[in-house]
């Protein structure tokens, strides 16, 4: 062993078990990409397939047959029931977006008054809220079916969207936000200065607020963009389906159907084009997105 | 600089807010579009009711909601209200089995928001019959249409003196089996009993043939029950007269001796145990790895629709294998029926729809060509239509002929438990965990007995 060698040693040894760290973790993080993306890929792989090639292709699950019918099962979405997928997946836009955008308002007005004004009631109010984001929406479908069909809303399309305008949940993250990111004494130097509380509200608390609002937004659109059950349970007209409930029942005709009625092919080419929109809007509002999702651990 | 960050947020989510928008209003105003070029594809565009999805033709009539699954009943809706003045049919799909009972039970509930007519799996009639669910169909003239079935399918639709629902589909069970596969390895006539079965699984594994005899899989439901059936278990008394009693027998010797025989087979590694309906199945059932598949009538429209036609494959259907060749047992599979649902606005014209919508040859022509449905309304099963329609699957096998008549004419009916979902869902886990090897066939009976016995008392039954 020579000299300069043993003057380098405590640095070689050090980067070398950073570098043997960084292998393991790198090893871990690549088996976590395989195993996060592979359903993905098999989406992708199965919507090029026809029935056939889907039960009895050559390439396997995870390689693309010898026909590729990727074309022509997006051309059978479109002729199927008279296209009534892309029916499915606009009701589901309509549904997220209005849900969605809806339950932001609500969320962000009722956080911001929990926040910043003080009433009689308002910590047993908070704290009833705080229970509800405990019951899942599945547990109230229900009592709110049997609220709808008194009503007469019942199979129509304000059965998803009303109860859709109802986030606990946004609510608690539009109080906590707005506690801290609105200081009092902005609110009480716009008072001073003559502005009523509607204005203070506009130009003074939403800009501040405009993080949490994106990831509300965010947070019940997609809720409400990957609902369920409530659909399920309140809709019958098949022209009024979201996408989710489409499909579920295109595979449930397929399980038992005969030769014409299995839907496989489709049901899995309609599976991919209704994660589209999800993928884009992750993608391109991934920064805020992230910003959202540390805003419950900020305080 | 965090403020610069935040300011740019507004415009981008904006945008991007007003793209999804702009997204959703294109789509569907391309499907409206689509909708109005092509009424016949979407014949609700020329209804006059916004949620039928067929077209109502005499929309003065009275008109009767519908909830069905079928995906050939377009056809079949229209034929009825092009020939029905006074009632016109409007109908939605709903859903499929579960997925239509959810939503069927959430109405009950909410007592408000079922449909007029509703399909229903036969082997779920009692579990709605006792949530008063279902009108008695028998002061509507239920009696006029009996004689069109036979009395063992008319007894299964029965409970005590009322008839809660008009039969539709049924299915008789025969074996399908690949007669390329069983030559190859020399078994040259399809086994008639059991014992030549497990024979001609023996022989196909000596002959170095890597295909598995069939499967049997744990999640089979009213599979594996009829299966148990066929060896004489008779599971439940009830509904003949005091609807809060039924009597249990889930393991008794048919059911141990059935048992014993699959896992046997099981255990010598000759049949399979992929669950039903996955894609593992489906690939399994196609490509040969299968060489009998035990089916019920709606069987070969299944099979053919995953198949298609580019296969080499020889299908043939022959009579399921019986315990005693001298006297066969038939058994059933499935089936649906239409029931009139105790919210009906107008009973009486909901049981003539329930009675009359497959009640002409034209109806179940479709049924069977384009649903592949198994028609219970004996003037269309005894036809010569239909006893002589050829099947180019089969080879041009009349398949109905030879197998599926002389089964459904020998099915004597079964009763069904008011829970029979809990009832196959323990089914399930028990034949799971025999198949696991973590109990016997017959502890798997014996612990499924002593579950259902008891789910039953909690569900304020008196067990006989």
């Amino acid at each position: 062993m020579s000299a300069p060698t043993l003057t380098r040693e405590p640095g070689a040894r050090r980067r070398g078990v950073t570098q043997r760290r960084n292998l393991g973790s790198h090893t871990f993080l690549v088996l976590l990409v395989l195993y996060f993306a592979l359903p993905l890929w098999w989406l992708i792989v199965a919507s090029t397939k026809n029935i056939n090639g889907l039960f009895t292709g050559t390439g396997g699950p995870l390689w693309f047959d010898s026909e590729f019918d990727l074309v022509a099962n997006v051309r059978q979405l479109f002729s199927q029931n008279g296209g009534i997928y892309w029916r499915w997946l606009g009701n589901s836009f309509l549904y997220a977006i209005v849900g969605g955008v809806g339950a932001t308002v609500l969320s962000v007005l009722a956080g911001y008054g929990f926040a910043k004004y003080r009433f009689r009631g308002r910590n047993l109010y908070f704290a009833v809220l705080l229970g509800s984001v405990m019951v899942p929406l599945t547990a109230l479908v229900i009592p709110t079916f049997v609220l709808l069909s008194d009503m007469g809303l019942t199979n129509t399309i304000w059965a998803v969207i009303l109860p859709s305008l109802l986030s606990p949940f946004g609510v608690y993250l539009m109080r906590v936000y707005a506690q801290d990111a609105v200081p009092d004494e902005l609110l009480d130097a716009a008072r001073v200065d003559g502005a009523g509380d509607f204005k203070t509200f506009v130009s003074v608390a939403l800009p501040l607020l405009r993080p949490a609002i994106v990831t509300v937004l965010l947070l019940s659109t997609v809720a409400t963009w990957n609902n369920y059950f409530l659909p399920l349970a309140v809709l019958s007209d098949t022209k009024l389906l979201p996408v989710t409930v489409g499909l579920g029942q295109w595979q449930a005709q397929s399980t038992s159907g005969a030769a014409g009625s299995q839907l496989w092919n489709l049901v899995i080419t309609g599976a991919l084009i209704s994660i589209i929109p999800l993928v884009v809007s992750f993608l391109s509002l991934q920064k805020y997105w992230q910003g959202g999702l540390s805003l419950g651990s900020l305080k | 600089m965090k403020l610069k960050t935040h300011g740019g947020h507004p415009n981008r989510v904006m945008t991007a807010a007003l793209w999804l928008g702009l997204g959703a209003i294109t789509l569907s105003a391309c499907s409206g579009g689509s909708d109005a070029a092509d009424g016949t594809a979407d014949p609700a565009a020329g209804g006059s009711d916004g949620t039928c999805t067929n077209t109502v033709v005499n929309p003065d009539a009275e008109q009767v909601t519908v909830w069905a699954w079928y995906p050939a009943f377009e056809g079949v809706v229209d034929l009825f209200n092009n020939s029905h003045d006074d009632i016109q049919i409007c109908w939605s799909n709903a859903g499929q089995g579960n997925d239509e009972y959810t939503k069927f039970s959430t109405t009950i509930e909410a007592k408000s928001g079922a449909p007029d007519v509703i399909m229903l799996e036969t082997e779920v009639l009692p579990s709605f019959i006792i949530r008063d669910a279902l009108a008695d169909l028998t002061p509507y003239g239920a009696a006029d249409v009996e004689s069109s079935y036979a009395p063992g399918v008319w007894a299964d639709h029965s409970s005590g003196d009322g008839v809660y629902a008009i039969p539709v589909d049924g299915g008789p069970m025969g074996m399908l089996y690949r007669a390329d596969v069983f030559e190859a390895a020399g078994i040259m006539t399809p086994p008639t009993t059991w014992d030549e079965f497990a024979a001609a699984a023996q022989q196909l594994r000596d002959s170095g043939s890597t295909a598995l005899m069939t499967d049997f899989p744990t999640n089979g439901r009213a599979f594996n029950q009829a299966l148990f059936a066929q060896a004489g278990s008779e599971p439940y008394v009830f509904g003949d007269t005091d609807s809060t009693e039924v009597a249990i027998d889930l393991n008794d010797d048919g059911t141990k001796k059935v048992l014993n025989y699959w896992y046997d087979l099981i255990d010598k590694g000759l049949v399979g145990t992929d669950d039903a309906f996955t894609t593992d199945y489906n690939t399994k059932l196609v490509d040969g790895t299968y060489a009998v598949y035990l089916a019920a009538a709606w069987g070969p429209g299944y099979l053919s629709g995953l198949a298609g036609a580019d296969d080499t494959a020889v299908w043939r259907a022959a009579p399921m294998p019986q315990w005693d060749a001298a006297s066969p047992v038939q058994v059933n599979w499935g089936g649906s029926a239409f029931a009139v649902t105790s919210q009906a606005k107008n009973p009486e014209a909901a049981a003539t729809v329930a009675k009359e919508v497959f009640g002409t040859e034209e109806a179940w022509k479709i049924g069977i060509e384009e649903g592949a449905l198994y028609p219970l309304w004996k003037p269309i099963a005894e036809s010569e239509y239909f006893t002589a329609l050829e099947y180019p699957f089969f080879g041009g096998q009349k398949i109905n002929e030879d197998v599926f008549l002389d089964a459904a004419a020998g099915y004597e009916g079964f009763t069904f438990s008011p829970f029979q979902n809990f009832a196959y869902d323990q089914l399930t886990e028990e034949l799971f965990a025999a198949v696991q090897g973590e109990k016997s066939p017959e502890q798997a009976a014996d612990d499924l007995q002593g579950q259902v016995v008891d789910y039953a008392t909690s569900q304020g039954f008196t067990v006989k």
